[in-house]
Order: structure tokens, then sequence, then C-alpha cells
């Protein structure tokens, strides 16, 4: 039997219990979004980015879906992707599997328009477009009020 | 996350409750800065719950469902019952124990949902050790050689488990297809353990986690029974699991064990070599059990470096070959990931990830049925 209603408007509710350590993680993934997602098979696939390109050995450029609005209705530009990254740098370790999810330190973000964005690497980082699944993009609120651990703790390291 | 709101652009907004964690670093290396993260605490609310973001960007993903609520006001062993036995509290339990698997296939509620895993479970060799030598490759194989991956597979989980060759599977996009699991050998692993000159009457000692306790067991019965080597199987206690890891990770301190079942996560089937071979093996690899190993750092970097994708592809299976051929761990099986899922729920998993953007409910399901007097 067909289960989606003929208006596509979500319908249903679920009770899911998780066990998982990774529990933080699955939550923050149906709420906040990244560059790039995995797929059913695992493969890395275009999310907030529609675009992926290295224009030579050490940039990558980046163009970024257009018409994407966070909960609150703020717009998703390339200005949210210099904050997140701005605000990432701050940490010595971002993020929870370790430094080697980190961009190499000297890097640098340029946004070239509303839509587009080129990251400069000191050196060659084949990796770095998976590790932009762990640049959760959060809006301008979520920065001024809990960011990750800022408002409760005073501090992100070590928290998510 | 600490609090619910209209923090993201996903398919749902977290309208009540959080699920955070709080960790303590261990460091890796001082110069260049290594370090990575062990989780201490989980802050859950008793509900975690989500609705649907109407106004998606991704029609076609989704999302189909109108509200997700994790539960955390149960155990994992009630929710099981629940949803196996009743409808309309639980709809999906994660992390299913193969143990439990026939329960769920026997229910009339619930169906049992299976994906090939994200965690590669391998024996790390304690390289640090001096009165056994695990930076000889014949003990390093002798032991390979003398587990039965297959009966560890059937009666560890069931079946519920996929041998790997070295680490990287079959499903992953940089598995070298000309590798396949090495198979139980008696005779040669004896052989191997007697060229390693392993000291007579030395017990071997094998640590897991309180979670691993059977898989231990099993594995050190098999050695055992092969080798003719007496071995100690050392369970973590839960308390004390931070501080093991963390010693393992900072490679201040010898370890007392030999062998530490262990295991890594994916985030993807990409760049396996960077969420597996790297953290057991690499330069700034927390389950690192020795010396730096010259060749896979160097290995690894000419992949770390490679932006173009067929080319790293390429450099991955290398280092999955290496791994192979110098026996680098006790390679052993990636667990799959089983779902306990009502029946009336379509849920489709990822590899990688637990995400429910795509799962829908029939209208058959708890809460769309009408009942009489509903409005």
């Amino acid at each position: 039997m067909t289960s989606r209603n003929p208006t596509d408007k979500p319908v249903g509710t679920i009770h899911v219990v998780d066990p998982s350590p990774y529990n933080w993680l699955y939550v923050l993934f149906h709420t906040m979004e990244e560059p790039v997602r995995a797929d059913r098979a695992g493969r890395v696939i275009a999310s907030l980015a529609s675009k992926a390109k290295w224009i030579n050995q050490t940039t990558l450029k980046i163009e970024l879906r257009k018409g994407v609005l966070f909960h609150d209705g703020e717009e998703f530009t390339a200005k949210t992707v210099k904050r997140n990254f701005n605000e990432l740098q701050k940490w010595n370790a971002p993020h929870p599997p370790g430094t080697w999810l980190n961009f190499p330190t000297g890097t640098t973000l340029k946004v070239v328009d509303d839509y587009t964005v080129q990251f400069h690497f000191p050196k060659p980082d084949g990796l770095a477009l998976g590790k932009m699944r762990g640049n959760h993009m959060g809006n301008s609120q979520f920065y001024q009020s809990i960011g990750f651990g800022y408002a409760k703790l005073g501090t992100g390291e070590g928290h998510w | 996350m600490d609090a619910p709101g209209p923090w993201g652009t996903g398919p749902f907004l977290l309208s009540k409750g959080y699920s955070s964690i709080n960790n303590v670093p261990a460091i890796i290396k001082k110069k260049p800065f290594e370090a990575t993260w062990l989780t201490v605490k989980e802050n859950r609310t008793p509900s975690v719950v989500l609705d649907a973001n109407q106004n998606y960007w991704n029609k076609n993903r989704g999302p189909r469902l109108n509200k997700i609520v994790f539960r955390n006001d149960v155990s994992q062993e009630q929710a099981l019952h629940l949803c196996t036995t009743a409808e309309g509290q639980v709809d999906i339990v994660t992390q299913v124990q193969p143990k439990d698997a026939k329960k769920v296939i026997m229910s009339s509620y619930a169906k049992l949902v299976t994906a090939k895993g994200n965690q590669v479970l391998a024996g790390v060799f304690n390289r640090f050790k001096k009165d056994v030598n695990f930076n000889d490759r014949n003990l390093r194989l002798a032991l390979n050689l003398a587990v039965d991956r297959e009966e560890l597979v059937q009666r560890g989980f069931h079946g519920y488990a996929d041998p790997v060759p070295a680490m990287t599977p079959p499903w992953a996009i940089d598995y070298p297809e000309d590798l396949t699991p090495r198979a139980y050998d008696q005779e040669n692993a004896r052989a191997l353990l007697k060229k390693a000159n392993w000291p007579e009457g030395r017990k071997l000692k094998l640590a897991a986690t309180k979670k691993q306790t059977a898989i231990a067991k099993l594995i050190a019965n098999q050695i055992q029974r092969t080798l003719r080597l007496r071995v100690d199987v050392i369970i973590i206690p839960e308390e004390h699991e931070v501080n093991w890891m963390r010693i393992v990770a900072e490679k201040k301190l010898v370890p007392a064990w030999d062998i530490l079942l262990a295991n890594a996560t994916a985030l993807f089937y990409e760049d396996t070599p960077a969420f597996f071979h790297r953290e057991f093996f690499g330069a700034n690899g927390a389950l690192r059990a020795g010396p730096e190993l010259p060749q896979f750092n160097q290995l690894f970097q000419n992949m770390a470096g490679e932006v173009d994708k067929k080319k790293r592809v390429e450099v991955a299976k290398e280092i999955d070959r290496y791994a192979f051929k110098e026996v680098l761990a006790l390679f052993l099986c990636i667990p799959q990931s089983l779902y306990a899922v009502n029946k009336q729920v379509k849920f489709h998993p990822y590899r990688t990830t637990f995400e429910l953007a795509e799962t829908e409910v029939t209208v058959d399901h708890w809460s769309r049925r009408n009942y009489p007097g509903r409005a």
C-alpha cells in the first residue's frame, strides 16, 4: 500500500530508541547540514554545496545551493559559510574524531560572490571535501545564543 | 547541541530536548599538534523531538514524516520488547544485538532491517612490548592464520558480520578486488609462531571492552586451540574504558595487553583508509600501539595529498594492500547494523549514518490510522 499522501506533505510520527554513542551527531545531521553528506552507500555527495571543483592543486571552489533557508528564515549564503569557517578555526580540535579532520593550518576561505567560496589550502588536501561533513552550518542565531557549548560551558572544546 | 531551536537548514527542526556529549582530549602528538576526543558523558533529555521542516529545500528527499521522537527514557532491552510486542511505543530500535535478531524476525509487529556496517573490528598488536615482538611479521601472520573468521561471523555474530581481508570492505569504492580474507590455517599458523620465537609458557593477553566479551572469548579459544598458547582475556571495566583508550592514544605508557580488540568508524566509504587504517596505524592514529610506520605514513600522505579522486582511489587500494601484506593488525570483520523496525514504517538504512529524512509510514501505521471518534 502506498504510504506517501497525495499532497506530499509530511505525515505520521515515529518513536526511535537509538543507544548509539553517535546519537548526538545523528540529531545534528537531521537538523543541521553540511556542504556534503553521505548517500546510502557511503559515497560523498553534494548537500549545501551544489558543485565542488579543484581549480588548482590547492584551491577548492565550492558553489553553494541557492534558495536554502534556515529554520528561522535566514538565507544560507557564502557569508554563512565564512562565519562557520571562522568559528571552526577558533578551535584546536573542532571534531570529535580528532585533529585529522582539521583543515591544514594556514587554510583560508575567500567569498567570491553570494553563492561561491574558495578554500585556499597551504598544501594539497585531497580529503578536504570529505572533511566538510564535519562543518555543520549554523545560522547567526545559533552562534549568538548557544553555539557548540559556548553558552553552557564558555567554550566549544570537547562539547558537541 | 545544548538546546532546541531553529539553528539549521536540515529536514527537521529540533523543537524539544537535546542530545550532546562531553569529551576529554587525548594528545597524540604535541608537534605538530594531534589529538582525539574521548566521550566521558552523554547528555540526553528524556525525549528529543524533531518536527518536519515544511520548507526544506530538497523535496525529493523529504521530510516525509511529520515528527520524530527520540526516546531516551527506556533501555534498549525495554525498547526492543516494546517494538516487537506492541505498536505506538517504539517504531525503530537501532544497534540490535545479533543474538536478538531472531526475536525481531519472529515478531508480528516488527521486521529486521540490516545494513552493511561502518565500524571495522580488528585486533591492535602492541608493538611497544619488549618481551614479545609484534614487530615480527611472522608473529602477526601466525595470529591471523589462527583465527577462523567464518566461525567468528557465524558464532560470534550469528551471521550478521562480513569478514574483511584487511580493513577496506568490498562495498567501499577503494576496495582492492585482488584481496580476499586469509583462510584459517592451523599448520602454517603453528609453524610461523615457532619462527617468531614466542617465549615458552608466555601467555597471550587479549583485551576487550565489556561489550566485546563474547567475541574476545571466542577469538581467545581459537588462538588457544590452534597455537596451543594460553590466552588471558582481559575485560576492561566500563568505568575505566576512557583511561585505557587514552593510554593507547597518547602512547606515553606501554599498555599491559598484547592485543586489543578495537573498532574505528567510517563517515564515508570513500577515502576509507582515512577512517580505518589511519586510526590503527597512522602517525595521528588513536589506536596505533607502536612506533610510527614510515612506509604507511608515506602512502597515507600520498593519498591525503592527491586531489584527483581517481588517483586517490588507487593509492587508497595500495594502502589496504600494504596493511594486508604486512599483516598490520589482527584483521577480523565488519559487524552489520541491525534495526528493529515497525512493519508499517518504511525505513531504508544508510551505511555510514542514521538518517530518517526519507523514512515514511504507511496509512496503516498507528500514527495515521483513523480510530473511531478520532477527528
